[in-house]
């Protein structure tokens, strides 16, 4: 009960009973019911291969599983406080940089890669967690630095510290994808706690330079630039993965093939269930659906980023905008690289791409923004500035 | 964060804050105008470049399946069908569908291996693996075969066996002018004859099923199917008769029985006004529904013998390969042997019936007239040719008139005709007969004579005049049988060289003309007179000369026999064996001709007694194939019976 008082704010909504934005929510439960609907339609070709022509529900069921946990995740996170995590942030960064150090030493390979980690039977990916726990921290630090993030070693080398924190350990798991998905998120949160322009432009440049760099080393920049600029070169190779996504995508035209009717998902597009489910909605739904579920993902960004202006306090304010600009990086990043205007990463899309963790984790996520939106008809409270 | 007075600090939203006009930022960018790059790329892919998407996409996933468009029939001159094509059907199987409809796989198997005389256990296997969607059991069964099928499927109610229809070419009368005809090769495009140049008509256009299948042929619910129909082929109306082609191609077999010819025989029947062939044989025949089968008897009694011989050695053993490899050597020459239409395709050395030309041509030119004279003393020394001169008859034909030297068939006076024609103008009629060109016959492979050098003709200064003297009583040269006749035809129809042809016309499925053949006179040469004088000399030589073994009761018959020696053929010692081509040349009737017939008869053996001539062996048969086929052609007898001998 003193943790209770402390963590909650004077007029508490949560007492009086103050629902969730409805807006956002009926947003949320479309994009997570076409998400389901499409995961099994681009997944059952796949499922039936995998078992001998006998389920085509294999994916769908384990994604739906997981929908339900995540669905109680959000419902359980709008209604807790989100004053702990503010409370708790320096502990969760914490406890994700050492399951991130774990994973190096006891996670799982799949694909050849060491994502993953087994606690008490429970598989997932611990960059997940990290996501989160970055937004967290840097939304704590916002809160703690105010004005001063316009200074240099605040605005730049507080939240650089904090941010490398996270990112040496995703790089030593070569987790990429991860690596510009969270530099991309925790650039926009630099933003808006108030790092100066100049200093972020620099950050990405130097970045971009460091990768070109990197990759030019590796030796392997040659291959997969032209297989992004001229995938039609080398169609059954690195080429062969796009190309199949194009083929999906511009088979769809104005309406698409229907419902379920997709013919690349029948092994033909590699991921058709996963990073490349976009290419099958665009095949089946056409130009028409592929739109509505665009404006939908802008509709939830829009309004996501609305109850962060909304929010009681800075810290809200922060954390919740950090929060919508994780799945609205991941949802454009994604599409750009569907429609091969970025070269491949591994970018799921939120709530439509196989992947338990990820899609949990994403809708507990939301609950802690459903659980913000309560504040929404509440006057700010008045903080003082640092 | 920026200090702003308190006095206008909003309520609600913070707008003025820094912070929050930031943010805004950020949800522009983010939640709008990061959006529209991935919009244009889709409107661009998706509406702009769908076709070619579209295209590429079935591309990777389409499956097609071509349908056969029926190939045309080919008639005779009557209507009688000499080649069509039969539907014969494919029985497959669906084990999904098999599966799904929960067939009894034992009762369908044992039934369609009892109907098809298979091991049911195996047609049971492919019924049971589900891997594929498509198992073949059987192929090229009949309509009753299938029916028993379609019956057995129906009264069950099964799902997942199915026939489908292929086609089969029929030659419904075997051998008869299966050169002329051809055939169709198992990948159905027309082969040798008829078939192989009117090919382009005949096959139609084939039609195709579009499908798709997932990859590793996984199967697709919602398929594309796209279906474009086979246009079926036009068909040939021939100016072949069957009647007369299967008159002369009994002749020419008695022939051959009688004189036990080696080498088989060759013959035709053409209208001397049209250029229309009637008949075009070449014994040595084969069935062109089984084009592949050696259809000589004692040919493939040796093949099967060699076969037999290879099959006996170690497999894989270099005795084994060799003895292999000469077995299919020897087969396939056997097979190019039978299919090979010797009237258009091979040249021969045309012998006495080169003389009707000669004859002509110096009639024609005036060089001779029928006045002259000639004296045969049995061998001559001959101007310009280095080597005594011999006629056929060593005694010699004595004192001789133009007629007489046809008649006689006699070589020396045709040698002093040849020195009063002249080099030039014996070379400009053999151009003006055609004997230098192809005939442009419409059938597949035909080619040209080999004929002297126009130098070694009329160079007589510097060569002589051996190649001028032979060549006019047409040894020592080559030409094929199609443009001796049409040449010879010339001389008898008042000097019109005709294009010879086969096809009179081309009719598509509903019965409309696509292609009608106009007969054509490709040039002329010789004059009507001299083409008149030419009829009376040619029925002189069956009235009176060599060839009174072709003549028939009732009819004016002409022509010219031909015996020659195969110059260019020799023995495994180099000397020349003395085989010979035994020819006759008939026209008929000799008031006004209509037709004409040549049948050569290759090596006549020298056991059976006989003299190996044309007059002989050749005439006779020509005579009894017109004995067949004018009063079926309906001409009329003009002269009385009894003045036949």
């Amino acid at each position: 009960m003193a943790l209770q008082r402390r963590l909650y704010a004077k007029e508490d909504p949560f007492a009086k009973g103050t629902s969730v934005d409805p807006i956002f929510l009926l947003l949320l439960l479309l994009l997570l019911g076409l998400g389901l609907t499409m995961l099994y339609s681009a997944s059952s070709a796949q499922s039936m291969y995998d078992t001998g022509y006998q389920i085509s529900t294999r994916y769908f069921q384990k994604q739906g599983v997981c929908a339900l946990i995540g669905l109680a995740a959000m419902w359980a996170l709008s209604r807790f406080p989100y004053n702990f995590f503010k409370t708790s942030a320096w502990y969760l960064y914490g406890l994700s940089i050492a399951l991130l150090l774990l994973v190096l030493v006891a996670g799982q390979s799949v694909n050849g890669a060491k994502r993953w980690i087994n606690i008490a039977g429970l598989q997932f990916q611990p960059s997940e967690i990290a996501k989160f726990t970055l937004i967290v921290l840097f939304a704590r630090l916002t809160r703690l630095y105010g004005a001063s993030a316009r200074e240099f070693r605040y605005g730049v080398l507080g939240f650089g510290a904090a941010l490398l924190g996270i990112l040496v350990p995703l790089a030593l798991e070569k987790h990429l994808s991860a690596i510009m998905l969270m530099g991309l998120v925790a650039v926009v949160m630099m933003y808006v706690a108030g790092t100066k322009p100049g200093w972020i432009l620099a950050g990405i440049a130097s970045a971009v330079a460091f990768v070109l760099v990197y990759i030019t080393f590796m030796g392997y920049a040659g291959d997969r630039v032209s297989a992004w600029l001229h995938p039609e070169q080398d169609p059954g190779d690195t080429g062969y993965q796009i190309l199949q996504s194009l083929y999906a995508i511009g088979s769809g035209g104005v309406f698409g093939l229907g419902l379920g009717r997709s013919r690349q998902k029948y092994l033909y597009l590699p991921f058709q269930y996963n990073d490349y489910i976009f290419a099958i909605i665009c095949e089946e739904l056409g130009l028409v659906g592929a739109v509505g579920i665009i404006a939908l993902f802008a509709g939830l960004i829009l309004r996501g980023y609305w109850i962060a202006l909304h929010a009681p306090d800075r810290f809200s304010t922060v954390f919740c905008a950090g929060l919508v600009t994780l799945i609205a990086a991941q949802t454009v990043l994604n599409l750009c690289v569907v429609t091969n205007l970025l070269p491949s990463t591994g970018i799921a899309l939120p709530f439509f791409s196989y992947g338990g963790t990820a899609l949990a984790v994403n809708l507990g996520e939301m609950g802690i923004v459903l659980g913000i939106s309560r504040y929404r008809d509440q006057a700010k409270r008045q903080e003082e500035p640092l | 964060m920026r200090k702003k007075p308190k006095a206008k600090a909003y309520q609600r939203i913070r707008v003025d804050s820094a912070q929050h006009k930031r943010i805004l930022y950020c949800a522009l960018v983010l939640g709008l105008v990061g959006f529209f790059p991935v919009l244009a790329r889709l409107y661009s892919l998706m509406v702009s470049h769908n076709a070619y998407y579209t295209a590429q996409a079935l591309r990777n996933q389409g499956r097609t399946t071509t349908i056969m468009a029926t190939r045309g029939d080919i008639y005779d001159r009557n209507m009688n069908i000499l080649a069509t094509s039969q539907t014969v059907e494919t029985l497959y199987l669906n084990p999904q569908e098999l599966r799904q409809s929960r067939a009894d796989l034992t009762l369908v198997s044992q039934t369609l291996g009892s109907i098809l005389d298979k091991d049911p256990e195996k047609i049971l296997r492919l019924a049971k693996d589900l891997t594929r969607r498509y198992h073949q059991v059987a192929a090229g069964l009949d309509a009753e075969t299938a029916g028993q099928i379609r019956q057995f499927i129906n009264s069950q109610g099964i799902s997942g066996v199915h026939l489908e229809p292929s086609v089969r070419r029929v030659y419904p009368f075997g051998t008869l002018a299966a050169q002329v005809i051809g055939f169709v090769n198992t990948s159905g495009t027309g082969s040798e004859g008829l078939e192989a140049k009117y090919d382009a008509y005949l096959q139609g256009t084939a039609g195709k099923v579009t499908t798709t299948k997932g990859n590793n042929e996984m199967d697709m619910p919602y398929s594309y199917e796209h279906y474009a129909p086979s246009q079926p082929g036009a068909s040939l109306v021939l100016t072949l008769d069957a009647t007369v082609q299967a008159c002369l191609e009994k002749q020419m077999q008695r022939a051959i029985d009688s004189y036990a010819v080696q080498n088989g025989a060759f013959g035709m029947v053409m209208d001397v006004n049209t250029g229309e062939i009637l008949a075009m044989a070449t014994l040595g025949s084969f069935d062109p529904n089984n084009y592949l089968t050696i259809h000589c008897p004692e040919t493939n009694e040796k093949l099967v013998a060699m076969q037999m011989r290879y099959m006996a050695l170690t497999p894989d053993s270099q005795a084994y390969d060799e003895a292999k490899r000469a077995y299919q050597q020897a087969l396939y020459a056997a097979q190019l042997k039978q299919w090979r239409n010797r009237c258009i395709s091979d040249g021969y050395e045309p012998g006495s019936t080169f003389k009707v030309l000669t004859m002509a041509a110096a009639l024609d030119c005036g060089a001779i007239t029928l006045d002259t004279p000639f004296y045969c003393k049995g061998a001559e020394q001959i101007p310009g040719r280095a080597q005594l001169l011999h006629c056929w008859r060593s005694t010699g034909h004595g004192s001789q008139k133009t007629p007489q030297a046809l008649q006689n068939s006699c070589n020396l006076a045709f040698a002093h005709i040849a020195l009063k024609l002249g080099g030039d103008r014996f070379y400009e009629y053999v151009q003006r007969f055609g004997i230098l060109e192809k005939t442009g016959i419409d059938l597949a492979g035909e080619s040209g004579g080999v004929f002297f050098d126009k130098a070694l003709v009329t160079n007589t200064e510097k060569y002589g005049t051996a190649s001028l003297t032979s060549g006019s009583f047409g040894q020592t040269f080559k030409l094929t049988p199609i443009q001796l006749v049409r040449a010879i035809a010339s001389v008898v129809n008042g000097g019109k060289l005709m294009q010879p042809f086969l096809v009179s016309q081309v009719l598509d499925t509903e019965g409309n003309v696509l292609y009608n053949h106009t007969s054509e006179c490709i040039r002329t040469t010789v004059s009507p007179e001299t083409s008149a004088i030419m009829c009376q000399l040619l029925r002189s030589v069956v009235a009176e000369g060599t060839a009174k073994n072709a003549a028939v009761a009732g009819y004016s018959i002409g022509g010219k026999t031909g015996t020659s020696e195969k110059i260019d053929v020799f023995d495994e010692n180099g000397q020349r064996v003395l085989d010979k081509i035994v020819s006759f040349v008939g026209v008929a009737p000799m008031d006004d001709p209509q037709y004409i017939v040549l049948v050569a008869l290759d090596t006549p053996s020298r056991e059976t007694g006989l003299y190996i001539s044309g007059g002989v062996m050749a005439a006779p048969t020509v005579g009894a194939v017109m004995a067949d086929i004018l009063p079926y052609l309906g001409v009329a007898q003009t002269l009385p019976l009894e003045t036949t001998p």
